[in-house]
C-alpha cells in the first residue's frame, strides 16, 4: 500500500505542468473578460489549483438564486429545485475545463441546451 | 499535517468494497489533522436532527459530513411526508389519533419484528420532530394524508412536496447557527481512543464518488462521539444481491451515493447488525418512470379513491392499501403470469376528479408515466385487458362499494370518487425502497455492540442506517419521522458524553 503510494505521489509530482496544460477557458468567459479572466481570476488561492468554491463565482454573477434560467416543458428550474434549492455549488453542475453537467439529469428526463 | 499535496489515488469503487475498513486501534490515530466538539456523518434527516440537538444542548463546532456533492442523500429527494400523531394539523382537522395508535400499525405492518422501544420512542417523540421543523421553518400544506395501513390520516405534507423543502430550511438555519458542513468527503472508517471509546474518523475529501478518486486523507477527531446517518445502501448492487438474492435484479428508489461503505465500518468496528436481509419494496414503483418518481404519488391517490386491476384477469387481485409488502408480494404474483416478452403489469387508475388532489400528477402525466384513456374499451386495449366484461363488472362493483357497499378487500375509504372515465391509469412493478436492517441501537441512539450487547461508548447512529424501528416492513410516512426523532436524540446522547471533554 505504502509503496505505490509513495510511486503513484513522484509520478504525479514529474507530471506535475501537465497539470495546467488542458485547462483551457471557456469561450464564454474569454469573450466577455479577455485576458482580464485568467487562471487567477478564479483560482485565487495561493500555490496549487483547486477547484474554486462558489463564492468566486458568485462575486462575479451572484447567487443561484439571482440567476434566472429558461423556463422548460419539464418543468424544471436547476437553479430552485426544491431538493437543493440555492444550496449547491456552482461546480456541481458548471464546470471550467470539461463539458457541464447537470445534476437533474442523474434522475430526471430534461435537457437544457442553454447549459455552459 | 498528514497532507498530501498533488495526490490523487483512487480507491475504486470494488476496491473500495473489499478494503477492510475497520476500527483502528488507538495506536495508530497519532496525529488529529483537525479537533471538532462533533462530527456527523451524513446530511439527510438524521444528520440534520443531530447537528439541530447538539447545538440546543450548547456544543459549538460542529461538522456534518457528506460524502456526495449534492446535500441530503434520499431525504432531498423523497416525498416528504411525514406522519406525526397529534400534531396542531391534526387537531385543527379534528382528526382523533395517538402515539399507541401509530405503534399499534407499526407493530402490525412491521409483523412484531419491531423493536417495541424503538418503535415507541419514535411515536412518543414525533411531536419533537414537527416542533424542530417548524422552528427551523418548514411549512406543511393544510391537509392530512392517510397512507397505507395507518389507520388515521397523519401523513404531513411539506409545501413543496419533496424532503427537499424540510431538509433545505433544515440546513440553511444550521448554517446560520455555525454548524459547518463539508460535502465531497467521505468517511472510510471509524476510529476508537485509547479509552477504547469511538473518537473520530478517517476521510478522503475532495472524493469522486463515481470514481473513487479523492484528493487527501484526513483524520478527524470528534470530542462527545460521532453520529452515524449515512441512510440506506439500496444503490449497492453487491450487497443487496448478497443479503437478499431474490432481490438481486429489482431498480432501487435510492440515490446514487446510497452504498454500503458505511454499515461495513460499522460492522468491522463489532456492531450488533438487525435484519440486514430485510427490505421494503415499493409498491408504486412503475416501469414508466424513475422508482419513486412522481407517479408515485399520484399512485398513492389512485389507489385510495380508484382500484388496481390485473390485466389477465380483469379483476382487483389485493387491497390497495394493504402494507407495502402485502401489495408489492400481490403485483409481483401478477406479474408472474407474464413473460419478458409479454409482461403482465397490474395498473392502477383513477378518475379525473382524483387526479386534481394528487402531487405528482402533472409531471408523471407530463412525462409519460401516467396515461388518459376515454373509456373502459380504451383502458382495457392500452392494458391488454382481453376480458372487458371483467374490467367492466370491477369497475361497477367499486362504484358500489363507494356508494356503501361491503369490500370483499376491506379498504378504508376516507374520499368517495366514482369510478368513471375519463381514466387515468398507471402501470406498476414493485421496486427496492428502504433497508429495514442496520445496526441495533438503544432508545438513546447508542450502538449495540455485538459481542457485549452493550452500549459502544461514543458511538451513534438513527435514520436509515439503524434497523428495528419498524421491524420487518414499515409504514409509509415514518422513515422522515424515525430520523428526525432518533437523530435528534443522537445528537443530545452525543452532547452528554464526555460532558465534559
Ligand atoms: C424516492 C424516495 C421517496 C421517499 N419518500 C418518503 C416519504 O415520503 N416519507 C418517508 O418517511 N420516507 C420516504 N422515503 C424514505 C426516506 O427518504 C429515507 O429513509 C430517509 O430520508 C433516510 O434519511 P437518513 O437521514 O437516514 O439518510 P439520507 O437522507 O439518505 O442521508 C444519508 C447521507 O449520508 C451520506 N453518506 C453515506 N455514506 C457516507 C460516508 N461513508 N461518508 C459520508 N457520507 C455518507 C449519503 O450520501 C447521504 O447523503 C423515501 C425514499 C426515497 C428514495
Ligand atoms: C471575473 C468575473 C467572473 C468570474 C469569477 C466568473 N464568471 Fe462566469 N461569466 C462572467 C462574464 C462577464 C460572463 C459573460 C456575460 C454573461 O453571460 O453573464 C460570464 C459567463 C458565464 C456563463 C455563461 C452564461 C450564459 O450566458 O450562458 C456561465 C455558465 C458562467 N459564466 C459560469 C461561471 C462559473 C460557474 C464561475 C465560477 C467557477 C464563473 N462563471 C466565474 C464573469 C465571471
Ligand atoms: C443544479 C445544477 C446547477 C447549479 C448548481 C448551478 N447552475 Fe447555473 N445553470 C444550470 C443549467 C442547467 C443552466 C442552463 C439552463 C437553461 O437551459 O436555461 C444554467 C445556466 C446558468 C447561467 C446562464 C443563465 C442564462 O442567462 O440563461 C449562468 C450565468 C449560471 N448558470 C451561473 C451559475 C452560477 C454562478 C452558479 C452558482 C452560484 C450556478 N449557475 C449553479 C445548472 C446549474
Ligand atoms: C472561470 C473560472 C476558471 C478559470 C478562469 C480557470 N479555471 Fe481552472 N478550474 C475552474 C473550475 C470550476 C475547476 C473545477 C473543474 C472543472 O470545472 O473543470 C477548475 C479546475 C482546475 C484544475 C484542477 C484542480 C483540482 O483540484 O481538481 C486545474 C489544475 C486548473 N483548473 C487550472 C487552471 C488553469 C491553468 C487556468 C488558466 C489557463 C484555469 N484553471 C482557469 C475554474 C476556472
Ligand atoms: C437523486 C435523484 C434526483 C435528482 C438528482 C434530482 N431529482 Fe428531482 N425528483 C426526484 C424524485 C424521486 C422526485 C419525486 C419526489 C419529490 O418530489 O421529491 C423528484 C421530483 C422533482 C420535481 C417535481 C416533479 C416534476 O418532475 O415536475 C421537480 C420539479 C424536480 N424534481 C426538479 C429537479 C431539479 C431541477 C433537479 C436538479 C437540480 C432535480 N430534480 C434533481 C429525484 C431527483
Amino acid at each position: 500500500m505504502k509503496t505505490s503510494f509513495a510511486i503513484a505521489a513522484i509520478a504525479v509530482l514529474l507530471s506535475c505542468s501537465v497539470w495546467a496544460a488542458p485547462n483551457v477557458i471557456k469561450p464564454h468567459h474569454v469573450e466577455a473578460l479577455g485576458s482580464d479572466m485568467n487562471c487567477r481570476t478564479c483560482h485565487t488561492t495561493k500555490g496549487k489549483f483547486q477547484r474554486p468554491d462558489a463564492q468566486t463565482c458568485i462575486d462575479c454573477h451572484g447567487g443561484m438564486a439571482d440567476i434566472p434560467t429558461q423556463p422548460n416543458r419539464w418543468d424544471k428550474n436547476p437553479h430552485n429545485s426544491h431538493h437543493y434549492e440555492d444550496l449547491l455549488e456552482c461546480t456541481v453542475c458548471h464546470s471550467e475545463h470539461k463539458a457541464s453537467k447537470p445534476l437533474c439529469v442523474d434522475c430526471h428526463v430534461v435537457e437544457f441546451p442553454n447549459l455552459k | 499535517m498528514k497532507r498530501r499535496e498533488f495526490i490523487t489515488r483512487s480507491i475504486g469503487v470494488t476496491a473500495a468494497m473489499t478494503l477492510p475498513f475497520s476500527a483502528k486501534a488507538d495506536t495508530s490515530v497519532k496525529h488529529w489533522d483537525r479537533e471538532y466538539d462533533l462530527v456527523i456523518v451524513g446530511s439527510g434527516f438524521a444528520g440534520l436532527s443531530a447537528a439541530y440537538s447538539a447545538n440546543k444542548a450548547g456544543l459549538k463546532n460542529i461538522l456534518v459530513i457528506e460524502k456526495m456533492m449534492a446535500w441530503g442523500g434520499a431525504s432531498a429527494i423523497c416525498g416528504g411526508i411525514a406522519c406525526m400523531p397529534n400534531t396542531p394539523l391534526q387537531k385543527k382537522h379534528g382528526i382523533e389519533d395517538s402515539p399507541e395508535l401509530l405503534v399499534k400499525d407499526m407493530l402490525k405492518v412491521g409483523h412484531k419484528f419491531n423493536h417495541l422501544a424503538l418503535a415507541e420512542t419514535m411515536a412518543t417523540q414525533a411531536y419533537t420532530a414537527y416542533d424542530m421543523m417548524i422552528e427551523c421553518g418548514v411549512e406543511f400544506k393544510d391537509k392530512l394524508l392517510r397512507l397505507g395501513s395507518h389507520s388515521a390520516p397523519r401523513g404531513h405534507i411539506p409545501v413543496g412536496a419533496s424532503g427537499g423543502a424540510i431538509v433545505v430550511p433544515m440546513h440553511k438555519y444550521l448554517l446560520k447557527k455555525g454548524v459547518q458542513f463539508q460535502n465531497r468527503t467521505n468517511v472510510s472508517s471509524i476510529l476508537r481512543d485509547k479509552d477504547n471509546g469511538i473518537s473520530g474518523v478517517e476521510v478522503q475529501t475532495d472524493f469522486e464518488h463515481t470514481s473513487g478518486e479523492f484528493r487527501n486523507e484526513f483524520s478527524y477527531k470528534s470530542r462527545h462521539g460521532v453520529v452515524i446517518a449515512t441512510g440506506g445502501w439500496g444503490s449497492d448492487k453487491q450487497f443487496i444481491k448478497t443479503t437478499m438474492p431474490s432481490y438481486a435484479d429489482l431498480r432501487s428508489t435510492a440515490q446514487s451515493g446510497a452504498t454500503a461503505g458505511m454499515i461495513k465500518s460499522l460492522l468491522s468496528i463489532g456492531s450488533l447488525p438487525v435484519m440486514l436481509d430485510m427490505y421494503q419494496l415499493g409498491p408504486w414503483g412503475s416501469p414508466d418512470e424513475r422508482p419513486a418518481g412522481p407517479g408515485a404519488f399520484f399512485a398513492d391517490y389512485a389507489f385510495a379513491e380508484g382500484i388496481a386491476v390485473d390485466p389477465m384477469t380483469g379483476k382487483r387481485f389485493s387491497n390497495e392499501l394493504a402494507s407495502r409488502r402485502d401489495r408489492s408480494e400481490a403485483q409481483m404474483v401478477v406479474m408472474e403470469q407474464g413473460t419478458k416478452d409479454k409482461p403482465n403489469y397490474p395498473f392502477t387508475f383513477c378518475s379525473e376528479e382524483t387526479t386534481t388532489r394528487a402531487e405528482g400528477f402533472h409531471a408523471a402525466y407530463r412525462d409519460g408515466a401516467v396515461f388518459k384513456t376515454n373509456s373502459i374499451a380504451e383502458l382495457a386495449e392500452f392494458h391488454g385487458v382481453k376480458n372487458v366484461t371483467a374490467l367492466t363488472q370491477s369497475i361497477a362493483d367499486w362504484n358500489k362499494i363507494v356508494k356503501g357497499a361491503v369490500d370483499p378487500y376491506n379498504k378504508p375509504l376516507d374520499v368517495r370518487t366514482e369510478l368513471k372515465a375519463p381514466f387515468y391509469s398507471f402501470r406498476l412493478s414493485p421496486v427496492l425502497h428502504y433497508c429495514m436492517g442496520g445496526v441495533a441501537i438503544t432508545p438513546n441512539a447508542e450502538v449495540i455492540d455485538a459481542t457485549t450487547c452493550e452500549p459502544i461508548k461514543g458511538l451513534f447512529a438513527a435514520g436509515e442506517i439503524s434497523g428495528g424501528v419498524h421491524g420487518m416492513d414499515r409504514l409509509g410516512g415514518c422513515s422522515s419521522v424515525d430520523g428526525l426523532v432518533f437523530g435528534q436524540i443522537a445528537g443530545r446522547t452525543a452532547a452528554n458524553y464526555k460532558a465534559n471533554a
